[in-house]
């Protein structure tokens, strides 16, 4: 564990020390502010809209910053050569993934973190009573980019940067897209097929909607302790599943 | 005193297959060396004649196709071996956005070096490397020659009872090179077997103990420097009077160039026919100035080498 949080740090200090992210992290807050003058034109959906806006900023910007820093995690340590002197110490290949993976994690949840508390600090001024409601959706954000996090890493680990982000993108598109995958293939007359796009869409593709707690908060709906949970234990799991699939790969791998 | 070998590479084959239409590679073929403890073993070897994929293998970064390689006794796959092995990689490029201290805090870690020691450890290494002052600044903005001396710190830092450098004197003027030198000569005075692969062969005649040259995958030669050197390039010039034709004649058809200068002549032999070529001349009443014994330098010995090696297959550096 001790060589993973070694190799976690590092990766987290890359990415703070990276400018490209201060600079989504401003343009992220600049959405914001903007949505928060925008909000006043509406008639008495105000919240709403900024809520909404605020919510769906913080979403996108962190899907941007995780494919950005998660298709390079991996590719860029063999290309800059600096995993020859990584791996030349007993640090074991799956501790490198898991511990990049983790450090990814950490950027994650530093930067949305911190987004999430301007913005809720900028929600308060404005309705107190949200907070109650906002916290749910900006934690399962997090969990959200902590999935396309690990498939970042696997992907990061097993291909080229550019095919990376090809992939990683796809993977998020498909994820937000699954429930409409899922009824579509219901309308398919072929029994098998719709068995076959069925079992695909349960075990393979990532059910990426099952964190969007996004309009249950915006329209102060009750959400149940196990709808939470069960996203949260599903995020863990499917997450645990792609790094141990990117260690085992990267175990085998000869790196050239 | 170490029961194992530092390094045992045997009958090491690596083949690469990097397409499905093309033919796979054959970086390294049957390799076989073993690497006594406390030597300096200089790898030699044109490029991508498969050094640095036999470095590689060591660290396991790259799996052999056939054969094993341990270190101390243990398989080179266990990543335990690496525990006593300091690495400087080829061209040297660390993360840009560390400083020194950081980077060699962040290796110090990962290699085990003890809480206590870990800040004056590094602090002397700084000051091995004549890096003093200058700790602090991010890497980005260090010439290439600092990097290197950065990445022979990283190396030293655990006090390895391995070395394994891959072209250490890249980018290091007159005066990098001669410091470098005087390190890795230090670190072998201090117990350290080292490898070195370079390209650099006058440092290898300075510093290497034994040598192996490497040339598309396959060990053409492998011992000690001087015997080498001996075996195959030394050789006697013998400054002589007028020598005879007849005495010419019979030998160079035994081996032998003859040249002559005016009233003087050149005898070149191989060493092995000195004793017949003085013999000779003393029987035809030639008088004999000179017997003087010439060996062949490290370059010759590797140029031919290279010219010899007939069945030469580019390999994959990699």
């Amino acid at each position: 564990m001790r060589m993973m949080i070694i190799i976690a740090m590092n990766t987290c200090r890359e990415g703070i020390r990276n400018q490209v992210l201060y600079a989504m992290v401003f343009f992220a807050l600049a959405m914001i502010g903007v949505s928060s003058v925008l909000s006043r034109l509406t008639m008495g959906q105000e919240y709403r809209v900024l809520e909404n806006f605020g919510l769906t900023t913080l979403s996108i910007i962190g899907v941007v910053i995780t494919i950005f820093m998660g298709v390079t995690l991996v590719q860029r340590e063999i290309d800059r050569r600096t995993i020859f002197a990584l791996l030349s110490t007993p640090l074991k290949r799956y501790q490198f993934i898991v511990g990049k993976f983790f450090g990814l994690v950490a950027i994650i949840m530093l930067v949305v973190g911190s987004m999430g508390l301007l913005f809720v600090a900028l929600l308060i001024l404005v309705d107190r009573s949200v907070v109650v409601y906002i916290w749910l959706p900006i934690a399962m954000t997090i969990m959200e980019l902590t999935v396309i996090a690990a498939a970042t890493v696997l992907f990061s680990a097993t291909t080229s940067p550019v095919l990376a982000a090809m992939f990683s993108i796809g993977f998020f598109v498909m994820g937000r897209l699954t429930g409409s995958i899922g009824e579509l293939s219901q309308l398919v007359e072929s029994r098998l097929a719709r068995m076959i796009a069925n079992r695909l869409l349960t075990y393979l593709l990532p059910h990426l909607e099952l964190f969007d707690f996004r309009a249950a908060a915006i329209y102060r709906q009750a959400v149940s302790t196990e709808q939470w949970l069960f996203a949260l234990c599903y995020g863990m799991t499917y997450s645990l599943v792609l790094v141990i699939v990117a260690s085992m790969i990267f175990e085998r791998r000869d790196i050239t | 005193m170490t029961a194992s070998k530092p390094i045992k590479i045997d009958q090491v084959t690596k083949i690469f297959s990097t397409d499905l239409l093309k033919k796979p590679m054959i970086a390294v073929n049957q390799l076989s060396i073993e690497i006594e403890d406390r030597e300096i073993f200089g790898f030699l070897g044109p490029n991508g004649s498969g050094k640095t994929t036999t470095i590689k293998m060591l660290l396991d970064i790259v799996r052999p196709s056939r054969g094993s390689i341990t270190i101390f006794g243990r398989d080179a796959r266990d990543p335990t071996s690496r525990a006593v092995v300091g690495v400087m990689p080829e061209q040297a490029t660390f993360y840009d956005y560390l400083t020194a201290s950081e980077l060699l805090t962040y290796y110090a870690r990962l290699r085990g070096v003890d809480r206590d020691i870990r800040a004056t450890r590094i602090q002397e290494l700084i000051e091995r490397v004549g890096l003093q002052g200058h700790q602090q600044r991010r890497l980005r903005y260090y010439s290439k020659g600092m990097l290197q001396r950065v990445a022979i710190a990283q190396a030293l830092l655990a006090k390895p009872k391995l070395l394994i450098l891959d072209e250490p004197m890249t980018g290091l003027d007159p005066v990098g090179r001669k410091e470098m030198r005087d390190m890795i000569a230090e670190a072998r005075d201090q117990g350290a077997t080292v490898l070195m692969s370079t390209h650099i062969l006058s440092d290898v005649e300075l510093l290497c103990d034994r040598i192996g040259i490497i040339i598309g995958g396959v060990l053409r030669k492998s011992g000690k420097l001087e015997t080498l050197l001996k075996d195959h390039g030394e050789t006697t010039d013998i400054h002589a009077g007028q020598i005879p034709e007849v005495v010419q004649r019979s030998l160079e058809s035994q081996g032998a160039v003859v040249r002559t200068v005016g009233t003087a002549t050149l005898v070149r032999a191989p060493y092995s026919l000195q004793q017949l070529v003085i013999t000779a001349l003393a029987r035809a009443e030639v008088s004999i100035e000179v017997v003087m014994p010439r060996s062949k330098g490290l370059e010759e010995l590797f140029l031919a080498e290279v010219k010899a090696s007939e069945v030469f297959t580019p390999a994959v550096e990699s």
